[in-house]
């Protein structure tokens, strides 16, 4: 029995490596593509009407749909599949993350130069939390890519759950993994509280 | 002398079976028909049959991908069709010359005259009988099967639904697997599906038996696949035939008719099946129904002897002739070549309107939820008495940190536990678990804003404060609608990936998808936007 739930656990936790590698993917995607974004949104004229035209597209583009759609785009393209080996479905839940961070990235880079320009500085530096809090739903987010076959933390509970025939069983095995990822995000959102409050009385 | 009776009893007995009613075996009808075009020359061939015998070569479209029954290696083919085929090409006294060709161009090259005649898994149905002549009797048979892990629980329909299956793109059988609500996840290819299976990514495959008995859970099949999963449910059987143009159909295709009789009368073909370790229950009947002599009516083999075209088509809605039109227009003029099939089918069209509602409703239930369940979160979280506070916090912090997806899952496992699944529930444990998740933080919110605002305010001065935050929670809760596809909520993203495995239709299916929720959240943006300023100004 111990060594089940050991078993159980750890597979879990190998699994959850995956989720915290989409989600620093992710993030670098979206930094990548947001801070050049927010350049030609400060430029101001016609650059930051375009840019902003095409972050509300990204902003209301359903990350889930979005991951569908991508898949289905490279899995259809033969140049893709013939030329390069890749972790199909990571590498699509990856891109359909990064239309989210690339905007969330974008308005908290923004933010920062806002602040920057006026020498708040300490203000400014609310960027580095902020971007960990981007991480820290880029990571809770990517649970999804459970639906195109990503083998992460969700779709390895799901799997093992598929395997127990109780239904009650089944429900303590979801909701034991459900409280792992509640007691991990708690403890980030609490530091990053801890964080932010630090700054904001440097700002004061 | 009484064991050298029953020898030539022996000998005697199975010949009455192998010659036809009017006492001509079928390889001699197809002789016969040969010598006759033969007679005429080869000055001007007028018939498919003359040209490939005066060219001296039978071209054949096979595949080059489909394990044990033709794959390409390198220049060679090899695989039960490519055995068969140089079996027919043997009996005309030709040569075989092979083309490779895939599910979706075979018919193509056939009507281009790029081949001869197309010997490439193809399924016989009522669709493909308008376009090519099928040559019957059929050379294979093979119902789609479920496939899944060993010691997983699948005794029928009912336990697949809910589940995720991985299934080909284009094939018909897919619209059963949406009828009981079988989620899906869809390939391209058979050999990158089976490596999914492999690695992981699908836990379910669905396709032909004859494939997935050769690749995955068979004898023959990778003995790391064949340990691990077993078949778990098959259904429409559906009769694989040799095609050929319409206008060969009289001569190329009754010879081509006859040769197969005897292939299967003589036993041939089960040998051939045998030697390529392939399932030889379809080739056994039809042996025993072609070795009875009424079978053969002059020189055409007898309707009752043969079977028909599976019909695996989906009933044309009363606007398919426009969409047609549309479609041709379309390509015409604009070199597009989008499908419409939510629109051309009745089976497709109806799951499409379902789908509409479906987002619709959990669009605007979601919200409403997320709003519902932001203002009961409030008021427990400010309530005077400290054991609800304690554990309204404790459920607010459960809700926002938990992975939207296993909210789903739990959502699905506690309403199984008590009621049989029904789509409409799937929505309405979607419309819960996303009010709750997206509630959880317009509650947390406005209980932050509580506390720097002036005492004595009123709930809605506090959501003015905090309606910033409480927009943002309504737009999460319309974007993450979509989610609900994965419990089994009929909403569009969901039949649109149905149609598409059916029809094989990608563009537009996910053109339409992509702008139907960007306008839907966009929509939600603007209205909530509204709202705020309503409430900033009233409040």
């Amino acid at each position: 029995m111990l060594e089940s739930i050991f078993n159980l656990a750890s597979g879990f936790l190998y699994a959850f490596r995956v989720n915290l590698e989409v989600g620093v993917y992710s993030l670098l995607g979206g930094i990548l593509l947001g801070f050049p974004l927010t350049w030609l949104r400060v430029q101001g004229g016609w650059p930051r009407k375009l840019t902003e035209g095409f972050i509300t597209l990204l902003r209301a583009f359903p990350v889930f749909v979005l991951m569908f759609a991508v898949l289905n785009i490279l899995t259809h393209s033969a140049y893709v599949t013939q030329h390069f080996t890749l972790n199909i479905p990571k590498t699509v839940l990856i891109i359909a993350l990064c239309a989210y961070s690339t905007s969330v990235v974008s308005d908290a880079a923004e933010d920062c130069w806002n602040h920057f320009s006026k020498s708040d500085y300490a203000q400014a530096w609310l960027l580095i939390p902020t971007l960990f809090r981007i991480f820290t739903i880029l990571v809770m987010s990517s649970s999804v890519g459970a639906a195109i076959g990503v083998q992460d933390a969700v779709s390895y509970t799901l799997g093992r759950m598929e395997e127990i025939p109780d239904a009650l069983t089944r429900i303590w095995l979801v909701l034991a993994a459900t409280t792992f990822f509640v007691v991990f995000f708690s403890i980030i959102r609490f530091t990053l509280y801890k964080v932010v409050q630090h700054f904001s009385k440097q700002s004061h | 002398m009484r064991s050298w009776l029953l020898f030539l009893l022996v000998l005697i007995l199975p010949w009455p079976s192998l010659i036809n009613a009017a006492g001509v075996p079928y390889a001699q009808a197809a002789q016969t028909l040969i010598a006759e075009t033969q007679a005429k020359g080869c000055v001007r061939p007028d018939t498919t049959l003359a040209e490939v015998l005066c060219r001296q070569t039978l071209r054949l479209g096979v595949r080059t991908n489909y394990r044990l029954f033709s794959e390409a290696a390198g220049k060679e083919f090899k695989g039960f069709e490519v055995d068969l085929a140089k079996l027919l090409a043997k009996r005309l006294g030709v040569d075989a010359d092979f083309f490779g060709v895939s599910a979706s161009d075979r018919i193509e090259k056939l009507l281009d005259r790029q081949i001869d005649v197309v010997l490439a898994t193809m399924a016989h149905t009522i669709a493909r009988d308008a376009i090519i002549h099928f040559i019957r009797p059929h050379y294979y048979s093979s119902p789609t099967t479920v496939v899944g892990p060993k010691g997983s629980i699948i005794r029928g329909w009912e336990d697949l639904s809910g589940k995720s299956v991985c299934v080909p793109l284009g094939n018909f059988s897919n619209i059963v697997f949406s009828q009981h609500r079988v989620r899906l996840l869809i390939y391209d290819r058979p050999d990158r599906m089976i490596d999914a299976l492999r690695l992981g990514a699908c836990g379910m495959v669905a396709h032909d038996r004859s494939l997935l008995q050769s690749n995955v859970f068979g004898p023959s099949a990778p003995k790391d696949l064949s340990a691990r999963f077993e078949e778990k449910l098959s259904f429409n059987e559906v009769p694989w035939g040799i095609g050929v143009r319409k206008e060969a159909k009289d001569d190329l295709g009754a010879v081509l008719s006859l040769i197969m009789a005897d292939l299967h009368q003589s036993g041939a073909l089960q040998l051939l099946a045998r030697e390529h370790h392939l399932d030889i229950g379809f080739l056994s009947t039809k042996k025993q129904l072609l070795s009875q002599p009424s079978c053969l009516d002059k020189d055409r083999i007898a309707e009752k002897c043969l079977s028909t075209a599976a019909e695996l088509s989906d009933v044309p809605t009363a606007i398919a002739p426009s969409v047609n039109l549309f479609e041709n227009w379309l390509h015409t003029h604009t070199g597009l070549p989008l499908k419409f099939p939510m629109l051309v089918g009745q089976s497709a069209a109806r799951l499409f309107v379902i789908g509409i509602i479906a987002s619709l409703l959990l669009v605007a239930g979601s919200i409403m939820a997320t709003i519902g369940f932001a203002f009961l979160f409030f008021h427990l979280l400010r309530s005077r008495l400290i054991v609800i506070r304690v554990l309204a916090n404790i459920v607010v912090q459960f809700f926002q940190n938990s992975p939207i997806i296993l909210l789903l899952v739990l959502g699905y496992l506690v309403i199984t536990f008590f009621t049989i699944y029904e789509p409409i529930l799937a929505v309405l444990v979607a419309i819960i678990v996303i009010g709750l998740n997206n509630g959880a933080n317009g509650g947390s919110v406005m209980n932050e804003a509580s506390m720097v605002s002036e005492p004595g305010s009123t709930t809605l001065m506090i959501a003015k404060d905090a309606s910033v935050q409480l927009r943002a929670a309504v737009i999460n809760a319309a974007k993450a609608s979509p989610v609900a596809a994965f419990i089994g909520a009929p909403e569009l993203l969901a039949v649109l990936t149905d149609i598409t495995s059916f029809s094989g239709e990608r563009i537009t299916t996910y053109l339409i998808l992509s702008v139907f929720y960007l306008l839907l959240v966009q929509s939600v943006v603007v209205v909530s936007g509204h709202l705020t300023d309503w409430l900033k100004k009233n409040a």
